[in-house]
């Protein structure tokens, strides 16, 4: 056994020891869907505020009156978490939870501290709001959703990764000029021009039932036709997705907590 | 009652022996960047090792990407775990298609236990 003190849950399992730091709640807030387009087919978007300061986050969404939103990397504008959210209407409101690691934290001189034993950061203080992660649910979205209930708890979601899909239909081979399509792709006519079917998906989750449950979910980014063109189609990709279930009962929304 | 409970004035418990709580252990950074920052070079694959991945009793090793960057292409890493061992992997060699050059994009991510 370690030196120090160690923390465990009522199944034995370690929560907190004297080496590695843990997650905890900075600020939480909310944001509305705004008219902005993401990709080439997601009209709309989230933009969740503090994210372009604290860049070393891991950020949870709740509420989206039932509304799926799926990361699509920083906005240039400002630096941003941005998030497609496909239709989901103009105004609709997102909850974010921003946690940060424990070394961030400001000792307080309250209560019980535990320090890092080899660097004295902050690992767990009796002032801060612990992140509660019960689950890790994703995969490949495209071949199937997945989903947690926890009754009478309120659920958000963190995206751990950039996640989705993008299949291009079989091509479809002009025969110039505007004339009908020729679909024999195994004896396309020389020199003729080619288009397909873009499938592009980025997958995120949503919250249903209350805040009890989150589900995994494809939203739609680049779904589009591509040509005519003479180049090929570029090779189907899928990006699993890897989505915490972060439990957010009973947390303040709006407000800073260090 | 076992273990720690801490609640706040208004009767809000905030840690007791129910919370799960996640263990950050390190950053891992990877790719190629067209500036000519080194990272891990044009490599396909590597790895990491980590004793605590499986130090600990009904853990499970997670990672998450914290950069903002990702690759509309799909040239972006995959990760797996295995023991003590966590592997990354471009999906595809360094090519050329349709005359431009995908190479593999940097990431960042973290990894912990919980």
């Amino acid at each position: 056994m370690a030196a120090g003190i160690e923390i465990y849950d009522q199944n034995g399992k370690l929560q907190i020891n004297q080496s590695m730091l843990i997650y905890v709640l900075r600020v939480s807030g909310t944001s509305y869907v705004e008219a902005r387009k993401v990709g080439n087919t997601s009209p709309n978007s989230l933009l969740v505020p503090t994210t372009n300061t604290y860049t070393n986050a891991l950020v949870a969404l709740g509420g989206g009156e039932g509304y799926a939103a799926a990361y699509a990397g920083s906005w240039a504008g400002n630096g941003q978490r941005i998030y497609a959210v496909g239709n989901c209407p103009v105004g609709t409101p997102f909850n974010y939870y921003v946690f940060e690691r424990s070394n961030t934290y400001p000792a307080t001189n309250f209560g019980v501290e535990i320090r890092k034993e080899d660097t004295n950061e902050i690992i767990f203080s009796t002032s801060q709001r612990v992140m509660r992660v019960t689950d890790l649910i994703g995969g490949v979205v495209h071949s199937g959703e997945q989903a947690v209930t926890y009754g009478g708890k309120q659920l958000a979601f963190c995206q751990g990764n950039f996640a989705g899909h993008r299949i291009a239909g079989g091509v479809q081979y002009f025969g110039g000029g505007g004339g009908p399509i020729i679909r024999d792709e195994d004896n396309p006519p020389p020199g003729n021009t080619k288009r397909w079917n873009n499938n592009g998906k980025l997958y995120g989750g949503l919250i249903l039932d209350g805040g009890q449950t989150v589900r995994t979910r494809e939203v739609t980014y680049d779904d589009v036709t591509v040509g005519p063109t003479t180049q090929d189609p570029p090779d189907d990709w899928y990006q699993a997705l890897s989505l915490f279930v972060v439990d957010v009962t009973g947390i303040p929304v709006g407000q800073q907590f260090y | 009652m076992s273990g720690l409970w801490v609640g706040l004035p208004d009767g809000t418990v905030t840690f007791d022996n129910t919370t799960p709580v996640v263990k950050f252990l390190g950053t891992a950074t990877i790719g190629w960047a067209p500036a000519g920052a080194n990272y891990t070079g044009d490599v396909q694959s590597g790895s990491i090792t980590d004793v605590r991945f499986t130090q600990y009793a009904n853990h499970v090793v997670f990672w998450c990407r914290i950069d903002g960057a990702f690759s509309s292409d799909g040239y972006d890493a995959t990760w797996s775990i295995s023991g003590n061992t966590l592997t990354w992997t471009y999906p595809r060699p360094v090519q050329y298609i349709n005359g431009n050059t995908y190479n593999r994009p940097v990431q960042t991510i973290m990894y912990g236990i919980r």
